[in-house]
């Protein structure tokens, strides 16, 4: 699964620390997130969407040969 | 801003894992010593309750702990919890009844040597803290294994 995570949290101008303050998490959290090694759960995905206002889809893409 | 934070700085908490690996050795040996106190053919004593307490008390707070830690996490961090409890219990499940086994086997091949049995049953009554070791482990590699880029 890949994401557009970093780059629409870079483009604010937050550090992952910032985010995750945002998001109520932790920063290893959003580092897992935008590394791809680990998928939010839906309602911390929609939080992401909308905090970016952003479709969720959008966000998140399946990435090709995936399941 | 720049960016401040790298992968690799990312918080992997080596102190509270350092930590709960230091309590689990400290268990480790007090359990062994406890299989020994156990071990002695005599009858039931406040010692040998209290060896006995050694060996299971801390699984239960280890266990109590660990849902506590649950409550306060996110939702990540709850996924390594819950790894770090469900390996260490598959550990002890699995390494606990074959060391029954090979205690008993112990006791066939050790006639006229009383310290193989003891041996065994140090083995045994280390096994919760060699659980809760293995448990913590997993789930402190799966956490470095998270904070890695995917493919890297």
């Amino acid at each position: 699964m890949r994401n557009t995570v970093r780059a629409l949290r870079l483009a604010r101008g937050w550090s992952q620390g910032d985010l995750a303050e945002r998001l109520g998490v932790s920063r290893q959290s959003v580092n897992a997130v935008e590394n791809g090694r680990y998928i939010p759960s839906l309602p911390l995905a929609l939080k992401i969407g909308r905090l970016f206002a952003v479709p969720v889809e959008a966000i998140f893409e399946r990435e090709v040969g995936e399941g | 801003m720049a960016e401040a934070e790298s992968e690799e700085s990312v918080g992997l908490d080596w102190r509270a894992y350092g930590a709960r690996i230091a309590v689990g050795l400290v268990w480790l040996a007090a359990g062994a010593v406890a299989a020994m106190i156990m071990a002695e053919p005599k009858p039931w004593s406040a010692v040998t309750a209290a060896a006995g307490l050694v060996v299971c008390a801390p699984a239960v707070a280890w266990l109590h702990g660990s849902l506590r830690r649950m409550r306060r996490a996110d939702e990540f961090d709850r996924n390594l919890i819950a790894m770090a409890v469900s390996s260490g219990a598959a550990w002890a499940l699995v390494f606990g009844p074959m060391l029954i086994g090979l205690n008993s086997l112990l006791r066939v091949a050790s006639i006229g040597r009383a310290d193989v049995p003891k041996l065994g049953l140090v083995l045994l009554c280390t096994q919760p803290a060699m659980g809760m070791l293995f448990g913590e482990t997993m789930a402190q590699l799966a956490r470095r294994s998270y904070a890695r880029k995917a493919g890297a």
